[in-house]
């Protein structure tokens, strides 16, 4: 890439897999999932590169500073390490991005809110880290996840904090032991738009409980997915099968509560009694989200595990995707398991008349 | 008036026996009382050929086929199964020898022998001579030539005779591929199920649909015959949408060019493809199109009606099997190697064979049927020209046996007059029999007799009959409440949700009745009913399973079914507002017509 971007929103086609080094492994498969096709739909954000990242630290001198705090630092002494590693973290968190840099963080911003319009706009500031796939997958802190950000001023402050997560004591010493060099690591941000679901949840483009792969379990409860993922809720529960469409299994389960937004973050509240026992998506959404389903699996070539939220916008409905990753449990097993039930003969071989027998 | 081993009874050990089964009324093909010659060609070629293909030909390990009783003209089932380790085995090995040949072999078999045989016994049926009266003297040939005495009335003799062999001989034919067709259907349904777990019975109905059967083509035909109707223009068109009856149709087309053009393909669709039965092809007197020209010729009227208001015609075909192929595909695609070819396997001897269970619908149960019905009817008339009968109908008022007598006796009457016969108690045991027959139709048969069994395990039960465990239940829970319940349920056979006003047919003689966006609420449907589903919003039948007729030419239409609900057409009224589920099988009566 000639003239590599600073920001590149997730929507554009350079933000995919191909490009992991400029924006992390999370924005590249954000962008990567818009690739799909138009029924898939993130929440719209952008990427703050790591060419963006390079810039400024070279601009104000960070890179001898780190390279310099670091020879200084006893490797095998965690006290030593730690104490470097809050140095470092400081130094650049309190760092001013360079004008060109912060012009273009500011048009990125105001870009994303013009494409959105709405009464506040609201992201979600992270970090993108280009090396998540290693073994440990630490280098850096994949955790660090700012929420509720809404101004342009926060938004700059949370990127560099996301950025010094680079070099937590725990990387530190990773990148020690393993060999890697300090200043060739890498790190990406990722700025995207809030979404205020009505309901959300997981669905699996196998069915978990079988390994069968012509159906899509989704589990769906109101509100955001952080009462899903973190079981204070058992979502409702719909088994479709994939080439008919049809519902073939539900559970309308009864859920208590439900995680909303806040000023501050967010929180769980109790969901009304007129709403509890109420599934928490129609049939039609259930088809949207099966037709989804379909969609980003074909696109990956192997069973998913997706995260989506619905938003609803007076009579208007969104559907977000907001990650997708391989399904773990049946895409290792799948290999073990055919070859294990197999007796004598494989079973195209068999004659008809041999299979009629077994089931008689 | 029938076989004595039909009744139930007869001595105090077979009661024992009978008492300690469980019967159900096979309401798929009796649904109205069958009458004592019909019987030959249905529950007596039953019991002698369904029974041999299970025990003695194919050896279908698990069954040795059903027993039969008749209450009243309704036939009632009784499964008989092998439970005998050892015999089990041996008669496994049997079958798996004798079906593969057959699978591995069925295009021959069928297009090579069954089908050409089928056709040799009913043309061989029509060539049998029946004299309309016996001559007052034998031809002078018997002298010159020294026939002997008698070549008249041997060939009477001989030709009914004939005429029995050749029908059972054709029910012979019937269960040849029957149950080897069901059972490649039930095994590409139970690899679907192990390999998709909680697929739907809709699903695979989907992927086994858009066959292209013989029993489809009487619809085929009259839709070209609509289109040709059109395309000549002229007086074609407006002569078959006019209220003329059949015979003044044909006279009026004759009249022109373009109707005589338009006549001449009718007569060429006639033989074979109007050999259709008004009914399920078990009741000599409901009649065949062939005879009574009434049905092509209304569905010609809404043929022509539709094609001139921009309609198509029919089922689409190609739309079918593109959905379904395109369905079985993505199935296809969720498997692994191995599994694949095991589905493929499956799929593939399936579709192979299944077009049997459709294709020998329309050759036995109409085309020959029709054929030997009417020359039934021949000898019919013979004994009403002798005096012994009033109507040559009645003639299948008794049994197989008793007309073997009253031929006789006719030859008997006309050899020595009729002043030495008294033949009147034909005549009246004629008229005793039509009355038990009116008062049989208006009873209300039980659905099932005897012990009821804890499960229903037999394949060929659950897939033709669709006799499942929960439908027994289902029977004893409905016999037990009494009160009228607006719940109904059935297998879903045909996907879609609609709503809308019932018709109820009974009879497939007033299917013309049903309006359009109708539900059709029947005991069966019948392939003769297609002509008239485009018309139908939903159909709602008593009896059978996902693979039962009423399913796959649902399915064939794309209008959406449940059936086998088992009392459909008596807990619902023409009117009724009602809703069906062809996924669920679920049925609601929203509102009772006042």
């Amino acid at each position: 890439m000639t003239d590599s971007p600073h920001t590149l929103r997730f929507d554009e086609p350079e933000c995919n897999k191909a490009n992991v080094q400029l924006v992390g492994g999370k924005n590249a498969s954000l962008g990567e999932l818009m690739a799909v096709d138009d029924s898939v739909q993130v929440p719209p954000g952008f990427a703050v590169t790591t060419t963006f990242y390079e810039a400024f630290i070279d601009d104000q001198g960070l890179v001898a500073y780190i390279e310099d705090r670091l020879a200084d630092t006893d490797i095998d002494d965690d006290a030593s390490v730690a104490a470097a590693s809050e140095d470092i973290r400081a130094r650049i968190e309190e760092a001013s991005f360079p004008t060109k840099l912060e012009d273009e963080l500011a048009s990125a911003w105001t870009d994303l809110r013009d494409r959105n319009p709405s009464d506040e706009l609201e992201v979600a500031v992270r970090s993108s880290a280009t090396a998540e796939d290693l073994p440990d997958a630490s280098f850096a802190g994949q955790q660090d996840t700012y929420l509720n950000v809404c101004d342009l001023e926060q938004v700059k402050q949370r990127t560099k904090e996301c950025m010094a997560s680079l070099f937590t004591a725990r990387a530190i010493s990773y990148r020690e032991e393993n060999g890697f060099d300090h200043d060739e690591v890498l790190i990406s941000v990722g700025i995207q738009k809030m979404v205020e679901a009505r309901s959300s949840g997981v669905m699996f483009t196998v069915n978990p409980a079988n390994g069968d792969r012509s159906k899509v379990r989704i589990e769906s409860s109101w509100g955001l997915g952080e009462s899903v993922v973190s079981g204070s809720v058992t979502p409702d529960s719909f088994l479709v099968d994939k080439p008919v469409y049809k519902i073939v299994d539900r559970n309308i389960s009864e859920k208590r509560v439900m995680t909303v937004p806040t000023d501050a973050g967010i929180e769980e509240v109790s969901v009304d009694d007129d709403r509890k026992d109420v599934p928490s998506l129609t049939a039609n959404e259930i088809i949207d989200l099966t037709d989804i389903a379909k969609a980003i699996e074909q696109h990956y070539g192997e069973p998913q595990d997706i995260e989506w939220a619905i938003v609803e916008n007076g009579d208007e409905t969104q559907l977000y995707i907001l990650q997708s990753r391989p399904e773990t449990t049946w895409n290792d097993a799948d290999d073990e398991s055919t070859s294990a039930d197999t007796d004598s003969k494989q079973p195209g071989e068999k004659s008809t008349a041999e299979s009629i027998l077994e089931r008689l | 008036m029938y076989p004595e081993y039909f009744r139930f009874g007869l001595t105090d050990d077979r009661s024992d026996y009978e008492r300690s089964r469980f019967w159900f009324w096979d309401k798929k093909d009796s649904t109205e009382p069958i009458r004592p010659w019909d019987m030959t060609i249905s529950a007596q070629a039953w019991q002698i050929a369904m029974a041999q293909n299970t025990s003695r030909v194919f050896a279908i390990p698990p069954s040795m086929a059903v027993d039969i009783r008749v209450v009243a003209g309704y036939v009632y089932f009784s499964g008989l199964q092998v439970e005998d380790e050892e015999l089990l085995q041996e008669r496994a090995e049997i079958f798996a020898e004798r079906s593969e040949y057959y699978y591995e072999n069925y295009e021959a078999l069928y297009n090579g022998t069954w089908l050409p045989a089928v056709k040799e016994i009913g043309n061989e049926i029509q060539s049998l001579e029946v004299p309309e009266t016996l001559p007052e003297y034998v031809p002078e040939d018997v002298i010159t030539e020294a026939k002997g005495q008698s070549t008249q009335t041997l060939q009477v003799i001989q030709n009914y005779n004939r005429l029995t062999e050749l029908a059972l001989e054709g029910w012979q034919r019937h269960f040849e591929f029957l149950y080897l067709a069901y059972l490649a259907y039930m095994q590409f349904t139970e690899t679907s199920q192990e390999l998709f777990p909680d697929i739907s019975d809709d699903a695979i109905g989907k992927m086994v649909s858009a066959v292209e059967a013989d029993v489809f083509r009487p619809d085929q035909e009259l839709d070209k015959l609509a289109r040709t109707a059109v395309d000549l223009g002229g007086q074609v068109p407006e002569i078959l949408k006019s209220s003329a009856d059949p015979d003044e149709k044909i006279e009026r087309l004759r009249e022109s060019e373009e109707g005589r053009t338009f006549i001449d393909q009718f007569e060429d669709a006639k033989d074979p493809w109007f050999y259709m039965t008004y009914g399920d092809g078990f009741h000599s007197y409901k009649g065949s199109w062939i005879d009574d020209l009434e049905a092509p010729f209304s569905h010609l009227e809404a043929k022509v009606d539709r094609l001139e208001s921009g309609e198509s015609l029919g089922r689409d075909f190609e739309k079918l099997q593109a959905e379904r192929d395109e369905i079985v595909d993505e199935y296809r695609q969720y498997l692994d190697q191995d599994e694949r070819e095991q589905f493929d396997h499956a799929y593939e001897t399936c579709m192979s064979i299944y077009e049997y269970a459709e294709n020998h619908q329309f050759w036995i149960e109409n085309w020959l049927h029709t054929i030997v019905f009417n020359k039934i009817r021949e000898f019919g008339q013979l004994v009403v020209n002798h005096g012994l009968l009033e109507d040559p109908e009645d003639i299948f008022l008794f049994d197989r046996f008793e007309v073997a007598q009253l031929l006789e006796e006719t030859c008997n009457t006309w050899a020595l007059g009729r002043d030495a016969f008294v033949t009147e108690r034909w005549h009246d045991e004629a008229d005793e029999r039509r009355e038990m027959f009116e008062a049989a139709r208006d009873w209300d048969p039980s659905p099932a007799l005897g012990e009821p069994p804890e499960t229903v395990t037999d394949p060929l039960m659950q897939m033709l009959w669709g006799i499942t465990t929960e439908k027994v239940n289902n029977w004893l829970d409905v016999e037990s409440e009494d009160g009228e319940s607006d719940q109904l349920d059935g297998f879903g056979s045909s996907s879609g949700q609609v709503e809308g006003r019932a018709r109820v047919v009974t009879d497939s003689k007033d299917i013309s009745e049903l309006q359009e966006d109708e539900i059709l609420v029947a005991p069966l449907t019948d392939p003769a009913w297609a002509p008239v589903f485009p018309r139908a919003k939903g159909a709602i039948t008593d009896d059978g399973g996902i693979t039962s007729h009423a399913a796959i030419v649902c399915r064939e239409y794309g209008l959406p079914a449940v059936t086998g609900t088992g009392h459909a057409t008596s807990a619902i009224d023409t009117g009724d507002l009602v809703r069906l589920d062809g996924e669920s099988g679920e049925v609601e009566i929203l509102e009772k017509a006042s």
